[in-house]
């Protein structure tokens, strides 16, 4: 997994060969929100999506822009495991199994994730689809159906992402600059009969990704309701095969939460294996996410 | 100025009586620093003019080393200040007062070398004062540049600077500083003593009213009137007359509180301690008013508790006895209260009659106030002499713990609109004190939730309930809770004691919106010097 420069198409063409999952990630933007993907290159385990940023709310955070998966061209399966917060005797665990098929049309998306801890039990279900527009420009949709189960109590909904990816191209010689940005929880409803809902409200992320010598640096932010997030993340390649990762958030609520990750991913033929450590500056007390993935593309 | 006590509560009707605070025999009234006028009552005495208020207090030289300019003395060398060289251009002198105050006058005294040798004068100097909260602002209080006078008096040699039209007028200040703005090839400097004299009020004082009552009686609520204005204040303690402890050791009392002490009583004692920050402002006692009831509880109730000596950590069976003897004349007993211990009460003993829980009694514990209230059902009034025996569980957490109690009716507080507890009597000293010994295990217990999920449209409150063990110092504990954000949407804070703790969340953010549906972090923390333990875990939200 790396980027090299060159030409436009030649370059373009080894990012696909070399790095699919953290190109949606990044390329995505939205990828560094979620702690594993749907991947743009095809169902991809991407627990190097937590490098970069990633926190673990709800089921609805996995899933991510859906428009890179038909840019990426490859299809794959994965399946992601993981804890939120090491230090609890209970620490809740996140599951997930997706996979992506790649046609001249464009990509399907099909993933579940489940969120689980004592008296918990949140899961979603993603469908997505996503085309090539242009050489520059691609759009995707996704529809979720999420829900929650607390023993007698339980609720589902349906809500819908919308996302693009533009590639704004070689901005140099060697730097390759792509945009992103995504509409997610469209048709959410955060109260009923005036109660809240717990739905997550509609958000806005908007991001930008630089990539050139085997590097990726990415930012984006995110807005959702009256809290906002900033996110930063850094790739580089140690080995054709091995990459570490690097990232940071900032989220912004009633409180700051401040959190630092890091990340490596490993190829070994079809095979993709990540691991992503997050660590709350404010909360690290209650302990570290560790989140582990295994993935096979073709 | 005249002072009322309500005589209290005979049969149902109350009497009023005037009390003249200095012309009853009744009452006794000693004061100190605290002046009694008749046009406003009580309040602190002026500070004499001859009043020295440097005295004792701490003076610092410029290298902030502590220079004995302050004792009243002036004896060679160990009470005054040599310069040993004449290079004293600039050396200065600070004394902290401890508060603000009003000065009118400064005095230097030479030392016994300046006396010997008058050569070591002080060529010029000035004097400043700086406000307690603003230290670094000096205001300048008065300054001779051509000075040939070994005492230095502000007041005779006309150097003061704080000038109205006609009078000199006082500067609030809490540091004084003298500086030495002068010096001559061959004059050392000898100081011996700087005094600092002040007008307004002194700063705190007391006053302690003592009242006999013709006869045995349950003291009932204290009230009285006070003028406190800002930086001012007043605080009044009351106990029996009999009770030896010391003031330093009582709570002070509420506005309209009952009183505390033991009863019967006859006769009490009320301190009034008066502080003022400002040297122009005094706190007023005005008005006293005792409430009190001729007709007892009970004619005396005697308590104590059995074991005195626990393990701490474990809930312990303990019995606490209660002697009482009712005559005719006396409400009786059908309230009890113990203070001191969160009691659960397995059973009562009556003359060696069990009564139980529902059937004939019922009670109620709070940890947080350390108390176990006992309501006996009417039939069951204790209206005789007898032996009242309360057995149940208490779980020990401190090394020590003082088990008061108090009875009362039922017919009184309807009678009378309050109930009028009365106080119970120790047995023997140290008969109703529990120690507790050995280690009980970990600073903080596990925590428990009262639901999982939690409703807030169905439950008020979500109850996060532990214990905390070990606690050598009063302490905060804090209930905090995240979304998995990491934002914080609660924190609920109490004030800490080795106990056990039951926290209640009302399902709120702290802006007051209910919370949205999910899985929450929360984490008890117990904050405090040497003392820290956390727990942390999940709860669930759900509606």
């Amino acid at each position: 997994m790396g980027i090299k420069a060159g030409d436009g198409e030649h370059a373009l063409s080894r990012i696909r060969a070399w790095s699919i999952s953290w190109i949606l990630v990044w390329c995505a933007v939205q990828p560094t929100f979620a702690a594993f993907e749907v991947g743009g290159g095809g169902a991809y385990s991407s627990a190097l999506a937590g490098a970069l940023s990633t926190s673990v709310e709800s089921v609805e955070s996995v899933w991510f822009n859906p428009a890179p998966s038909a840019r990426i061209g490859t299809s794959s399966v994965s399946s992601t495991h993981g804890t939120l917060w090491s230090g609890l005797e209970e620490s809740p665990s996140v599951h997930l199994v997706s996979g992506a098929w790649v046609s001249r049309w464009g990509a399907v998306q099909v993933g579940y994730a489940m969120l689980r801890a004592q008296g918990w039990d949140e899961k979603g279900l993603l469908m997505g689809v996503s085309r090539v527009l242009s050489a520059r420009f691609a759009l995707g949709a996704q529809v979720q159906r999420n829900g929650w189960d607390a023993g007698r109590l339980a609720r589902h909904h349906w809500v819908g992402n919308v996302g693009f990816l533009y590639e704004a191209g070689w901005v140099t010689r060697k730097t390759y600059v792509r945009f992103s940005g995504v509409l997610a929880n469209i048709g959410s409803s955060l109260r009923n009969a005036g109660r809240r809902t717990g739905q997550r409200p509609r958000s806005i992320t908007v991001g930008m990704q630089v990539m050139g010598n085997g590097r990726v640096g990415n930012v984006d932010w995110r807005r959702e309701a009256d809290r906002w997030e900033l996110r930063v993340g850094y790739e580089s390649e140690l080995r054709g095969d091995l990459m570490v990762r690097l990232g940071g958030r900032l989220y912004v609520a009633e409180t700051v939460n401040r959190t630092g990750h890091a990340g490596l991913g490993y190829e070994w033929r079809n095979m993709r294996f990540d691991y992503a450590f997050s660590q709350s500056y404010d909360l690290g007390r209650f302990g570290a996410q560790h989140r582990f993935g295994v993935g096979y593309v073709w | 100025m005249t002072f009322i006590v309500l005589p209290g509560i005979v049969g149902g009707q109350s009497q009023v009586a005037d009390w003249l605070w200095n012309e009853d025999d009744a009452a006794l009234l000693i004061t100190n620093h605290v002046l009694l006028t008749s046009d406003v009552g009580l309040e602190l005495d002026s500070l004499p003019p001859d009043r020295n208020v440097a005295l004792g207090e701490v003076a610092k030289n410029d290298f902030g080393q502590r220079v004995p300019l302050t004792d009243g003395e002036i004896s060679l060398v160990a009470s005054e200040w040599i310069s040993n060289t004449p290079n004293v251009f600039g050396r200065h002198f600070t004394i902290d007062l401890g508060r603000n105050r009003a000065i009118t006058r400064v005095r230097m005294r030479p030392g016994q070398t300046a006396l010997n040798q008058p050569e070591y004068y002080v060529r010029g100097y000035r004097v400043e004062a700086a406000l307690a909260n603003e230290v670094d602002i000096w205001r300048l209080l008065a300054e001779e540049r051509n000075n040939f006078n070994l005492l230095i008096d502000t007041q005779l040699d006309s150097t003061w600077r704080v000038l109205s039209e006609d009078e000199p007028v006082s500067r609030v200040g809490q540091h004084v500083r003298f500086t030495i703005t002068r010096q001559d090839r061959s004059n050392w400097v000898a100081l011996g003593d700087i005094e600092v004299y002040a007008e307004g009020f002194e700063h705190e004082g007391s006053a302690v009213l003592k009242w006999s009552f013709e006869e045995p009686v349950n003291v009932g609520r204290i009230r009285w009137q006070a003028e406190v204005s800002d930086e001012t204040a007043l605080m009044l303690y009351a106990k029996d007359r009999d009770d030896t402890r010391d003031w330093s050791t009582l709570f002070p009392m509420d506005q309209n509180g009952l009183f505390g002490g033991a009863e019967p009583s006859i006769g009490i004692e009320i301190l009034g301690e008066f502080t003022t920050a400002n040297p122009f402002a005094t706190p007023r006692w005005q008005q006293l008013e005792v409430e009190y009831d001729r007709t007892l509880v009970a004619a005396s109730a005697i308590g104590s508790v059995l074991p005195n000596l626990v393990d701490k950590g474990q809930k312990t069976e303990v019995t606490y006895s209660i002697e009482v003897e009712v005559n005719d004349g006396n409400y009786g007993i059908d309230r009890i209260v113990l203070d001191g211990a969160a009691m659960d009460i397995q059973h009562i003993l009556i003359d060696g009659v069990t009564f139980e829980e529902g059937r004939d009694f019922s009670f109620s514990s709070s940890d947080e106030e350390a108390q176990t209230e006992i309501y006996l059902e009417p039939f069951n009034k204790v209206d005789k002499d007898a032996v009242v025996q309360i057995v149940g569980q208490v779980l020990f957490l401190n090394e020590s713990y003082e088990i008061g109690f108090r009875v009362g009716n039922s017919l009184q507080e309807t009678s009378d609109g309050y109930l009028n507890w009365q106080n119970g009597l120790e047995k023997t000293v140290g008969s109703w004190t529990v120690k507790a010994s050995g280690q009980p295990g970990q600073l903080l217990s596990t925590v428990e939730l009262s639901q999982r999920p939690f409703s807030p449209y169905e439950k008020d409150v979500l109850e996060f309930s532990f214990v905390v063990s070990n606690l050598n110092n009063p302490t905060d504990v804090v209930l905090s809770l995240y979304d998995l954000s990491g934002n914080r949407v609660r924190s609920v804070r109490q004030n800490g004691s080795a106990r056990k703790y039951t926290i209640r969340w009302d399902g709120k953010r702290e802006g007051g919106q209910t919370v949205d549906p999910g899985l929450y972090l929360y984490e008890v923390e117990v904050r405090g010097s040497g003392d820290k333990g956390r727990r942390r875990g999940t709860c669930v939200v759900a509606y």
